[in-house]
């Protein structure tokens, strides 16, 4: 580790997230790398249109085991520096509803740290999804159907 | 809390195994405690609230579980429910004790 590591590596947002803010903090010189993936709100799924998305959570054990999955994959795959944060709330189309960072010495941690990351969160962070729908219903999308950003 | 059961709507409940399900009455288990539910998302949106307090005899967390499942049609696929204690991942047959906070967890969907 090549400096003290700086508050939280999940977070949870209920405002727009600060991209360039946290790439900012994620800069360090022994990097030579920085894969970033961003999970945006589409504007279909499974053949619905989709007029916008809304995320909740568990926040006291989303916060945590979220951190675990970022502690996981800076171990796992040797990086320098990792963050991710959600959002919650409602959100429009277009919105960024995740953002992950993976910082490291060479691109193909943090490809893979990056990935990593994300597809942990998806299957362990206690987060839902509820669908808002062109036709005025709404549903809580199952994770096989879960494909409104990724 | 009731623990009177309607099969016609029940149906299976994740991890229960149904070899406890004999019949014999809750009350002639353990004595009453009290536990914390906190409800989120799907079972939020079912339950109709966000938290409450309830007596239960349950001695395990899947005792819980189909106990509130039936008096509160908490219904999902049954297999993809998980169940969090204290703020913390926990399994379905760790013991339920006084005081405890518990959440069902549906299916989630970050991301």
């Amino acid at each position: 580790m090549s400096r003290p590591r700086l508050g939280r590596t999940f977070v949870l947002n209920p405002d727009p997230i600060d991209i360039e803010m946290h790439k900012a903090e994620l800069r360090d010189t022994d990097a030579g790398a920085l894969c970033t993936f961003e999970g945006w709100v589409r504007n279909s799924n499974e053949g619905r249109e989709v007029r916008s998305l809304e995320y909740t959570a568990y926040p006291a054990l989303a916060l945590k085991e979220g951190e675990r999955i970022v502690e996981e994959a800076i171990e796992r795959f040797g990086l320098i520096e990792a963050f991710c944060a959600h959002r919650t709330g409602h959100l429009s189309l277009g919105d960024c509803a995740v953002w992950v960072a993976a910082v490291s010495g060479h691109r193909d941690e943090a490809f893979r740290g990056c990935r990593f990351i994300i597809d942990e969160v998806k299957a362990r962070v206690p987060i839902w999804k509820r669908e808002h729908y062109r036709d005025g219903t709404a549903e809580w999308v199952l994770p096989k159907t879960a494909a409104s950003t990724i | 809390m009731s623990t009177e059961r309607n099969a016609a709507e029940s149906g299976p409940v994740a991890g229960v195994d149904s070899t406890s399900d004999n019949g014999q009455p809750c009350s002639a288990g353990p004595s009453e405690k009290s536990v914390v539910m906190e409800y989120f998302a799907l079972f939020k949106e079912q339950r109709g609230l966000a938290t409450e307090t309830v007596s239960t005899t349950a001695r395990t967390l899947k005792e819980l579980y189909r106990e509130l499942a039936d008096a509160y049609g908490l219904r999902y696929d049954p297999e993809s429910v998980s169940v969090a204690r204290n703020d913390e991942f926990a399994a379905w047959d760790d013991r339920l004790s006084e005081g405890d906070r518990v959440v069902f967890l549906s299916p989630f969907g970050g991301g």
